[in-house]
Order: C-alpha cells, then structure tokens, then sequence
C-alpha cells in the first residue's frame, strides 16, 4: 500500500510570491491622495505622515514575507473513506523559529484552512477532499498564503502538488440484498454450521426460527426479514464472492459486495473475499476489512497495485 | 483579477476587539479636530460614536439602510449649511468627522472596516493642514498606530497577546522610519502648489494690517501667540535697539494712517549709511498669510524671499503661509540721506485743520527750538513732563481725538504716543511718520533665542533731521520707559500688582517683576518646550525646495535634477528597504534551540561511531543506536522521547532545560 506520503516542502524565498490585496490597491491610491494634498499644500508633516504609511506598508511587506517563509509542509495519509464522503488529509505545517506564524492560508480547490502555528512547532489540520469516486484520491495541489500583518498584502507560495492520496472504497449503500442465500446452497468445504454461541451469518428467514434470532436491524433497513446462525468458534465463515452479485453493473456489484463486508465486519464474522482474479482468504479485523475493502476500491482501475 | 481572487486568502470575519479598537482610533483621530469642528457636528459624532459603541458591545441593531440615507444627507446639507461649501481645508475636514461617523455606524463586513481605517488616515492629514506643531507629529503617531493595528486584528492574530502587538508595533514603526526620512528628504519638493488653493488653506491670521488708528495695535496686546523667533549670530542687542519694524505709514487722513502708494519716502532698504558694526540674526516667522516681515532698525541687506519696500522695510515676495526663515544684517546706527521736495512735503502734511489749543503747542515748540532736533526733544520732554499715562486700556476719543488725547485724557498707549507725536512734529514743520513693529521680544536662555510676540507690537515715530535723516522718536520710552523695558507682559504684571507705577523706581519694579518659584518653573519649562519647538520648526518642518537642494548638494549632486532626486530616492529607499530586510528576517532564521540541544547529543553520538542519517528520523536513529549500545538504551530514550514530544507533540518549551540538562550529562 502506497498510498500517502511524507514528503515535505520547505518554502523559500523563491516559492513565494506578493502582490497588494484589493485593500491593498485601495491603500495605494489613498496614500497618492494624500501626497497630492502634501505637495499641494507644501506641508512637512503630510509629507513624513503619508511618507511614513508608505514606509509601513512597505515594512509589512518583510513581515508577510517572514509569516510564511521557512514553513515546512506535509500532507500525511488520510484515513480511506467510503465514495461520496469527504476525504480529510492531514496537512501539518511546521515552524522551526521563534516566531509565530499567525493566519496561515493552505489554499486548494476546496473552501480555505486558516492555520495559526506557535513558534518552534507544528500544527495539524484537516483539508477536506470531496471523495467523488472509489480509487485512488490524489491531494489537490495546495498553496500556502497569507496577508499578516495588515491585510494591505498578500504573498502565496508556488503550487505544492503533494503525493499523499488517500483511498476511497466504493459508496456504501445503504442496502444490498444478503448474501446468505446463495451461501447457504454453496456449502461451504468446511461443511455444515451447527448451531452454537457465535454468530456466524444470516439466512433467510423460515417459520419456525425462534424470534430472538430474527435480526430485526435488518428488517428496519427494509432488507426483509433473516434469521441470525449461530455456530461455534471458527465455524462463522462466509465467502463474499463476487459471483454472488449479478448485474451488468460493475459498480452496483462492487458496491453490493462492500456493503456485505461491512456488515461482515460489523457482525464479527470472519469472511473472505473471492474475486474472479485473486482470493482474500477469510479473516477479520480492521486490516482484513481494509484489504477487502481496497481490493473493491481498486478494482478495475489502471492504478490498482499488482 | 482573477489571480488575485485566487490566491488571495479570505479575510477574518471582525471581532469585538478590532471595532472597538476602531472606535478608539476613530475617537482619537476626531480630537484633534474637536475644537474647529462646530459644537453641533460634534454633538452628532459623539452620537455616532456612542452608537456603535452600543452595536459592538450591548447588541444595538445596525441601523437600517434608509435611515443611514437619510442622517448622511442631512449631514451633507448641515455641513454646507454651515460652510458654504463641501471643499477646502475647514469644511472638507468638518465633512470628514461626520463621515467617519457614519461609516462607523454602517460597518459590517471587513471592507467596511478598511475603508474606516482609510478614512482615519485621511483625518489626521486633515489635521496638519491646520497645524504642524511637534505635539501633534507624537499625538498623530499615537493615532497612526491605534489605527493600524486595527488593521492587525483585522486579520485575528493568534499568538499576540496586547504586549507582542506593542512590540510587533513598535518594531515596525521603528524600521519604517529610516524608510520615512529617507522619503522624506528626498522627494522631491516644489514650490508653489499643483493647483489653486481654496481661499481657506490657511488660518486669516491676525496680523498687523496695512493701517493704523488709534485701537489697531491694541488689538494684539492680548495675543500671545508667537510672531517670530530670532537667533542672533552674537550676543542680542540692549532693549532700547530691539525695535523691529514692518511698516512704514506716512499718509495720514487726520485720524488713520495708510501706508503711502507711489514713489514715497526715499529709495528701497538698504539705503543708507551704516554706522558702527551691524548686528547679523537670522529670523523665524511664524505662518501670517501677509507678506510682512520683520527686521531690527535697519535692515541692511535683503533676503531671498523678500523685496525692499520704501521706508526700509521688507516684504515678502508672496503671502508667508508657511513658517519662514531668513537671514539678515541690521545697523542700529544710521544716517540716511535727504528729501526730496515732494517726499518732503509729503510727510508734512496734515489735512484737517488742528484745533486753537494743538495749534498753539506747536507755535510754542517752534518758537522755543533752534532747529528741529531741539523741537523733537521739546516734543519728547512735554510727553515726559505734563501729566501723560500709559494705559492698556484708555478712556475713548471722541471728535478730534489729536485734541482731546494731547490736552484732556492724557492716557494712552503706544500709538496714541506716536501718533499724537507725529502730529506735533508735522505741525511744527519736521517730516515725521508712524513706524508699525514690534518692540522687544521674551529672551529664550534655553535655546539662546528671542521670542517675538504679537503683544509686543508696538508703534513708534520716526523724524527726518536734516544732518541724520530719518530717527527713531518713541515717545512711548518718554512716557513708560518701562514698557520698553520690561515689555507688555511686565506692564500687565505690575497692574495686577497694582503698583502705582508712576512713583515706581526701576528696582522696585524688577523686584515687583521677579517672578515666584513656582512661576519660575513653570516658565523654564514653558521655555525647554519652546526650544524643542523651534528646533522642530527650523530643522524639521522647514525642509523645502532650497533646504533640499542644499541637503541633495551636500550629498553629492551638484545640481539635482527632479529625475536624479527621484531616482536616488528610490537607491536609497532600496538600499534602507534591504537592510530592514535582513534586519527583520535575518533576526529570527534557526534560533531554534530545541534543535540545537538535539544536534549536540547526535554529534556527541557521531564522536563514538554512531552518524545519525540525514533522512533518518530520531526515532530510528533512536532504534539503531539501542541495538549497537543497548547499554546507552535508558538516557537515549530519554533523550528522544523528550525531543519528539516539543518537537512533534504538544509539550511546551518547559522541558527544554530537563532536555539540556540530560544532553549535558549524557556521556556515550
């Protein structure tokens, strides 16, 4: 698993660029006015007063410069999220002097992130990516800006194309239709489940099946009534294969076969993932559930690892 | 544009702090108008203010746009209701107050707040359009800095608490003055302005006016602002020289003296023979809006800025409406040359008839003199001898005031004097005129300067004397010696001591004079200010075209040209721009000291074989380390927990010195 990256990017001088915000423009042709009236009416006081804006603003410039020069930036690996969601990618901006950096813009495609980092530290803040598609989420390219101290300028850095992606699985839908009914005719080679105290799937639901057994979480969600098999230790095995789904719909199926796992998950069975190209052997936990879910996420996709 | 919107990063929605810092600055900004300003404007603005105040702290609405429409038109019309006009100095900064007023209440989003802080700055430039003094350069910077950390919380600093933001502030300002001077003594000046100046650019100031009748003069004894400031070269001259006069009034209608138009009384200043050594003093004249200047009886040489007038006088070449300086050389000894027959005549006449009595006192005085010196001091002595009194404020005149003043009321002050003096001579056949000026002047020990105020103006005669030409005649210094002596101020001082100053010795009057200790000081005080001032005027504020020229000679170009003074300006604005630059990010580069203390535990690590990678992170340097020295495994990750939890978690500096302390100790 590649997916995210460390990298860092310093900001130097020639990374960063300045020009006067629309306050600033505004700035500037109120100091003109008021040069005019200084030369205008031969005032000494105008003069060093206008003179001494223009010397302000012109200081303010190093300050914004300084405000965001020297920022080490990272974007770490973003937790996958399911398609349809919102990525989040960590952007951690560094500060190694002694000075605070104050209103510190991380720009991209989305809405802006103020970031404010204390001297000799770092700060951490979520850039939400809309996750539109399963696969593989690259981070847009960012820039970091600011407009400290007065706002009259404002300075941005070149385009920082991180590496970090992030994976999105496919959307979770809401309902699939369950999997144990084609389960149960499969036998499974390990043979039959006796009954037991771990839960082991779900089938459909016959009379005759005690009530208590009947999960009714399922039957909120509109998927029908099922009864809830109970086995012994190691026998709540079930394949999620994707022969299970039927369709044309590559991506209806995908998203059939991630909802299974899920509620796999969800349910603590221990399940595998068979694919017509490659076979997760059944297992259980949030990195069994991750691979599963990645393979889906991946699926088909040029960029899909080996 | 689309760049710009781009890039640009969002500003902060404005918190409390940042308006209500506007309000202060706002507040502030408007007191230096406060007392030009009429009562009603300020009335309203202090509503305003007020207003606002209730929106950012107690939850007040904004109000709605109509009724904003509305006060801002009635403001409009009250403003030229009140003026006549909406431009010019007065009314323009009058219409700033109430703008910023209602701006004030209408702020809402960030751009709203930005134009407020613009309108500030255009405020206190409005106020140097009235005054320039020192006081307000410091209270404008006080302003200036107020304002613009509005503009600083604007953008929601975190990290500055007020003491950083001070600093923050007070660091800048100091790095941008440099910047400033630079500015300013090297953009270029011109003379003159870009374009007509509303009549009200500068104060009508009260001045001496071209004519003089009984009252004229007496308007200025009670006004103390200064009239000019004088530095003598030497030691100052004795009281009895220090006469400095304006104008010459020659042409009189039996009441009113005019200066006369045309050819007049002799040639230009200057001509004249100088007796003895000259006095050579350099002037400080305070803004008039007139053209007259002062000089010491008599000027002898004429400055740049000024013509000769007849009569000895000068005058500026156009109205002085800002402080001036020149420099000159006066002889109080002089001879000046003869009539002609016209000039003569002239200044001996008198065009109403005088009255049986002023008739017959000038039969008398030709009678009993020999020559026209001897009529002078026979003038002199009967101002001296009769029962004559000099008084700030004399009984009125009425039909033929020559007459009632010389033989009734016999109280008066300096042109009564002069002018009663003038008559008597005329009448008794010696060209005589009135000289308008100033007498004396307030010795400034601290700054070695004379000050000059208007209440020291004063009214003298001059007699031509066939040997000697024109001389100056006081009859005041006949009557009260000791207004020339002690000045108006000490006159005033010893009627509120209500001293009988007729039977006054001069030493009881010093010792009436001399002040309390209290007073003293006061006046010390008053006199160190003085000196700041006039140092501030002289060298700060009276930088313009010629001082420029001079500085820009004094660096180097023999004869700068506009584009030579602009593009130096820019060289050393760049050159000074660079130094704040390395000033400002040179200062804080690594003084990262938690990364210091690391760096020496990894070199002392490197001493015994162990080199830390440099894509290896403390934590594998941590691991590598343990398995080639599982003895050093205990202070090593001591060492990097500690590093990693400032560095990379949320630990403070305060394990910093536990940090160093470890560092120091360990010993691979």
């Amino acid at each position: 698993m590649a997916a995210g990256s460390s990298a860092a990017f310093t900001l130097h001088r020639r990374q960063l660029f300045m020009l006067p915000t629309r306050f600033g423009v505004i700035f500037a042709i109120v100091l003109f006015v008021m040069l005019l009236a200084a030369v205008n009416y031969n005032n000494g006081l105008a003069y060093g007063f206008t003179f001494l804006l223009v010397a302000l603003s012109m200081v303010s410039m190093l300050y914004t410069h300084r405000n965001v020069s020297g920022l080490t930036v990272r974007v770490g690996m973003p937790t996958p999220v399911f398609a349809g969601g919102s990525m989040s990618f960590p952007v951690i901006i560094e500060n190694d002097q002694q000075v605070p950096r104050s209103a510190v813009w991380v720009l991209s495609a989305g809405s802006p992130l103020r970031m404010d980092v204390p001297p000799n530290s770092s700060v951490s803040a979520n850039l939400p990516v809309p996750a539109t598609e399963r696969g593989y989420l690259r981070c847009p390219p960012l820039r970091l800006s600011s407009a400290f101290p007065l706002g009259l300028l404002y300075t941005w850095s070149a385009a920082l194309e991180p590496e970090a992606r992030g994976i999105a699985y496919p959307k979770l839908v809401a309902a699939a239709p369950p999997p144990a009914a084609r389960q149960s005719e499969r036998h499974d080679p390990a043979g039959s489940f006796p009954e037991g105290d771990d839960f082991v799937g779900l089938r459909a639901h016959q009379p005759g099946d005690p009530p208590r057994h009947v999960h009714w979480k399922a039957a909120a969600r509109g998927q029908g009534l099922l009864t809830k098999r109970f086995g012994a230790e190691g026998q709540g095995r079930m394949w999620i294969d994707w022969e299970m789904t039927a369709g044309s719909d590559v991506e209806a199926r995908l998203q059939t076969l991630c909802r299974w796992i899920v509620d796999a998950e969800e349910q603590g069975m221990i399940y595998g993932l068979r694919m017509p190209d490659r076979v997760l052997p059944p297992g259980r936990g949030p990195a069994h559930r991750h691979a599963c879910l990645s393979v889906l996420a991946l699926w088909g996709l040029d960029n899909a690892p080996a | 544009m689309l760049r710009l919107r781009t890039y640009s990063p969002p500003a902060s929605r404005p918190d409390r702090n940042a308006a209500n810092l506007l309000l202060l600055s706002a507040a502030m900004a408007i007191a230096i108008h406060v007392i030009r300003i009429p009562a009603w404007l300020m009335l309203v603005t202090a509503c305003l203010l007020l207003w606002r105040f209730c929106i950012d702290n107690l939850g007040w609405r904004v109000p709605g746009r109509l009724l904003r429409a509305l006060l801002a038109m009635v403001m409009v019309i009250a403003v030229y209701g009140h003026y006549g006009t909406l431009l010019g100095r007065d009314a323009g900064s009058a219409f700033l107050v109430g703008l910023v007023g209602l701006k004030l209440i209408e702020i809402r989003q960030v751009r709203d707040y930005y134009i407020g802080v613009f309108l500030l700055y255009f405020l206190t430039l409005g106020g140097f359009l009235f005054s320039q003094s020192l006081l307000l350069a410091f209270y404008a910077v006080a302003v200036t800095t107020t304002t613009t950390i509005t503009l600083f919380l604007l953008n929601r600093p975190v990290g500055y608490g007020p003491r950083q933001t001070l600093r923050l502030f007070g660091v800048m300002v100091l790095t941008a003055v440099p910047l400033m001077l630079v500015m300013y003594l090297m953009f270029p000046r011109i003379q003159g302005s870009l374009w007509g100046l509303p009549d009200d650019a500068f104060d009508a100031r009260t001045g001496l006016s071209d004519e003089v009748a009984p009252g004229s003069v007496n308007r200025l004894l009670n006004n103390d602002r200064v009239a000019f400031r004088v530095h003598f070269d030497d030691s100052p001259p004795p009281p009895a020289q220090q006469y400095w006069r304006v104008m010459v009034l020659s042409e009189i209608d039996g009441r009113r003296w005019r200066r006369h138009v045309g050819s007049g009384d002799g040639k230009a200043a200057g001509s004249f023979t100088p007796l003895g050594n000259g006095v050579g003093y350099q002037v400080v004249l305070e803004p008039t809006n007139q053209t007259w200047l002062a000089a010491m009886d008599l000027p002898g040489t004429v400055p740049d800025l000024a013509v000769a007038r007849p009569g000895h006088t000068l005058a500026a070449r156009s109205p002085l409406r800002q402080r001036e300086s020149y420099s000159l050389r006066s002889f109080p000894q002089y001879v000046t040359g003869a009539l002609r027959v016209d000039q003569l005549k002239h200044n001996l006449a008198w065009p109403v008839p005088p009255s049986e009595r002023v008739r017959a006192l000038a039969t008398e005085l030709r009678r009993l003199a020999r020559n026209p010196e001897e009529i002078v001091e026979l003038a002199l002595a009967h101002f001296n001898e009769q029962a004559f009194r000099y008084t700030l404020s004399p009984p009125s005149l009425g039909r033929d005031p020559l007459d009632e003043f010389l033989f009734e009321t016999r109280a008066g002050y300096c042109e009564h004097y002069a002018h009663a003096l003038a008559a008597l001579l005329r009448l008794s056949g010696v060209p005589a005129r009135l000289v308008v000026g100033f007498q004396g002047g307030e010795w400034n020990p601290v700054g070695g300067y004379m000050i000059v105020r208007m209440s020291d103006a004063h009214a003298w005669t001059e007699a031509w004397l066939p040997q000697r030409g024109w001389q100056r005649v006081d009859a005041t210094a006949a009557v009260a010696p000791e207004r020339i002596e002690f000045g108006v101020e000490g006159l005033r001082e010893l009627y509120r001591a209500e001293a009988d100053q007729e039977n006054l010795s001069r030493e009881e009057m010093q010792r009436l004079l001399a002040p309390q200790w209290w007073k003293r000081a006061l006046r010390e005080a008053w006199m160190r200010w003085d000196a700041v001032n006039d140092a501030w005027n002289r060298w700060v504020m009276a930088y313009g075209p010629e001082k420029q020229r001079r500085f820009l000679r004094a660096i180097g170009f023999s004869t700068p040209t506009w584009a030579q003074a602009v593009i130096s300006m820019v060289a050393a604005s760049a050159l000074v721009g660079l130094l704040a630059a390395v000033f400002i990010l040179g200062r804080h580069e690594p003084r990262d000291r938690l990364a210091a203390v690391y760096r020496r535990f990894c070199h002392k690590l490197a001493r015994c074989g162990l080199q830390r990678a440099a894509n290896e992170g403390p934590l594998d340097f941590q691991r590598r380390v343990i398995t080639r020295r599982p003895d050093l495994a205990h202070p090593v990750a001591q060492i990097t927990a500690i590093y990693t939890g400032m560095r990379y978690g949320r630990d403070g500096t305060e394990h910093l010195p536990k940090l160093k302390r470890l560092v120091g100790k360990f010993a691979p």
